[in-house]
């Protein structure tokens, strides 16, 4: 048998051998939704719901402990409406 | 409405549109970026570094107390320009040639990588006029003065890029915003000012505080009459006023002046205040 030949033939097993691996491995190791977290979450730590915030995104920087003192001319309109940014310290 | 987030100068950035394509608001993204670059003091080579550099090689053209003439960018010198404004209309409290009293309070590079130890005296700071001098294409500083556009540039970036972008715009530049058009509403584009939302229609806003950019015993403000991290009753000034430059000024201004004084000199200038 040529030298070629047997080249061929192995390049050939190789390749069906990572096929045939790769699917065994996949068909051995199913997605379990049910699997523990690893490593083991803290059972102690309370689970917390995002709470819906109607401040503006990003989230706000925080502030000094004392409400600011907010001075507006006439013209300048306060809303209920969520900020869709603010203004802030850089 | 079109919006973009991105981060620069320091900061987080947005850009909002109405009417306005994304590519637009990628290039408005990609300004910003460029004149970040330009304008950094962290990076040696960019135009501003080498501009504080000049300031060292006199030029025997120039007089041996100041530095040669360099060419400048538009934008530079544009800044330039407005920084010399911006001390006259803040009586010299906004003075961007307080980059030597920066330094000696430790503020010598970028945030994230730490203080250095404070210099035993702080740099005596000149009046800014005296300091820094332009004309078209050129400026030269006074030997070892150096300057810090970071007060001056975020505001006048956001009135010029709310300008270049449309009519119904906002540009937020890390705080310091221009809020142009009336928003989605047409009654104005809502934003968070203090513990309020505002509704602002061709207005800006900025916030001056010592609360970030703080280390211990010292902060990045530093007060031009003392070259020190400023003392004042105050943590942080948000202001309003017809652009983002002027807010900016109003704002560093009031905080140095603090809680006494800060709404007596506003109140002939802004629109609307929060004092914390």
């Amino acid at each position: 048998m040529e030298r070629a030949t047997v080249l061929r033939a192995g390049a050939s097993l190789l390749t069906v051998a990572a096929f045939v691996g790769s699917g065994s491995y996949v068909v051995a190791h199913p997605k379990n939704d049910a699997a523990p977290l690893q490593p083991p979450a803290d059972t102690n730590v309370a689970i917390r719901t995002p709470v819906p915030s109607a401040s503006a995104s990003p989230v706000r920087s925080a502030r000094a402990t004392l409400p600011p003192r907010i001075t507006l001319a006439p013209g300048v309109r306060p809303t209920e409406l969520p900020g869709i940014t603010f203004t802030h310290v850089s | 409405m079109e919006s973009l987030k991105f981060t620069a100068l320091g900061g987080d950035c947005e850009l909002f549109g109405i009417d306005v394509s994304p590519a637009s608001l990628v290039e408005g993204q990609a300004w910003v970026s460029r004149m970040h670059a330009r304008l950094t003091r962290f990076d040696p080579w960019s135009e501003l570094s080498r501009f504080n550099d000049s300031a060292f090689t006199p030029h025997p053209e120039t007089g041996r107390r100041f530095g040669g003439w360099v060419a400048v960018s538009r934008e530079l010198e544009l800044l330039l320009r407005e920084s010399l404004r911006a001390f006259g209309e803040s009586n010299g409290l906004v003075h961007v040639g307080v980059l030597p009293a920066l330094r000696a309070a430790g503020y010598t590079r970028d945030f994230d990588a730490g203080p250095t130890p404070p210099s035993a005296a702080p740099p005596t700071l000149a009046p800014l006029p005296e300091l820094l001098e332009v004309r078209r294409g050129e400026a030269r500083l006074l030997k070892g003065a150096a300057i810090d556009l970071g007060g001056i540039a975020k505001g006048w970036m956001a009135d010029r890029l709310a300008e270049h972008l449309g009519t119904n715009v906002l540009v937020n530049l890390c705080g310091d915003l221009f809020a142009c058009g009336g928003g989605e509403s047409g009654e104005g584009w809502p934003v968070g000012f203090g513990d309020k939302t505002l509704l602002l229609k061709d207005m800006g806003a900025a916030t001056s505080g010592t609360t970030k950019r703080a280390w211990a015993g010292g902060h990045h403000l530093i007060d031009p009459r003392t070259g020190l991290p400023a003392q004042t009753d105050l943590s942080e000034v948000s202001v309003l006023a017809s652009t983002a430059a002027d807010a900016e000024i109003y704002a560093k201004v009031a905080l140095l002046l603090g809680s006494r004084d800060a709404a007596k000199w506003l109140e002939t200038r802004s629109s609307g205040w929060s004092l914390t």
